[in-house]
């Protein structure tokens, strides 16, 4: 079963990175989550955000970024969607956690803690252009 | 003639507040590299006031560490929150970084 959908749109400023985290926060402490689940949600978005923003509309302040949060059954459900620039998640290589600094490639670091916090992260290229971006994390702790 | 003697500071800090997302990076960047150019022995960077830090965040402190391990500054995150402690711990930066917990428990 599906709940009520709340929804925030925002241009692609990344000043507005505060007020996504905000609403995001919210509907996942209505929801039941823990603090500690809050946190790692709200991370998880502000990343997906912060993609949006810089790769999919690379930089420009006027393009439309749309965060809608929902609970089906026990999970909480996040989209981010855009209309900017076909993102490909699957370009990028997850980051080499365990090399030496210097040898780190500093890239990959945003879609690692989004894959690493929530319990599903799925890309989908929507027929109308830009990108969804589908997250999902079970209410209640689990071993994370 | 000129006096080729110079002073450098012996130590820099630096203390951002609140939530540190993409958008404070060049403020934050801007700081950091201004204080290592300085060519300090020390930099600290005091993070008792923040609250957030994302990934952006992170690699701007992986970098300024870099340059830190060029020129021979010791770079030093102190009283890391709880949370953005496990933060670092989650991509290995605590390996990397030398960050030290906040000395308020949380509990």
């Amino acid at each position: 079963m599906t709940s009520t959908q709340h929804e925030i749109c925002v241009t692609s400023e990344l000043a507005n990175l505060a007020n996504i985290g905000s609403f995001v926060s919210e509907r996942a402490r209505l929801s039941g989550m823990s603090e500690k689940q809050v946190f790692h949600v709200q991370m998880a978005v502000d990343e997906a955000c912060t993609n949006a923003m810089v790769h999919a509309y690379q930089g420009d302040p006027e393009g439309e970024v749309r965060v809608c949060c929902y609970l089906e059954g026990n999970d909480f459900v996040v989209e981010v969607v855009d209309q900017g620039q076909v993102f490909d998640a699957s370009n990028v290589p997850e980051p080499d956690l365990g090399r030496p600094l210097e040898e780190r490639d500093i890239g990959g670091l945003g879609l690692f803690f989004m894959r690493k916090l929530m319990d599903s992260v799925v890309f989908v290229a929507p027929h109308e252009g830009g990108n969804q971006v589908i997250m999902r994390k079970h209410v209640g702790e689990r071993l994370s | 003639m000129t006096d080729s003697h110079q002073t450098l500071p012996p130590a820099a800090s630096i203390a951002p507040s609140g939530r540190l997302d993409a958008s404070a990076v060049p403020t934050l960047e801007r700081k950091l590299f201004d204080a290592l150019q300085a060519g300090v022995a020390h930099l600290t960077i005091d993070l008792s006031q923040v609250s957030y830090v994302s990934s952006s965040v992170l690699r701007c402190f992986l970098l300024a560490q870099r340059q830190a391990d060029r020129q021979r500054t010791h770079l030093e995150l102190v009283e890391v929150q709880p949370r953005l402690m496990d933060t670092f711990e989650l991509c290995g930066f605590d390996r990397v970084l030398h960050c030290s917990p906040s000395s308020v428990s949380s509990s």
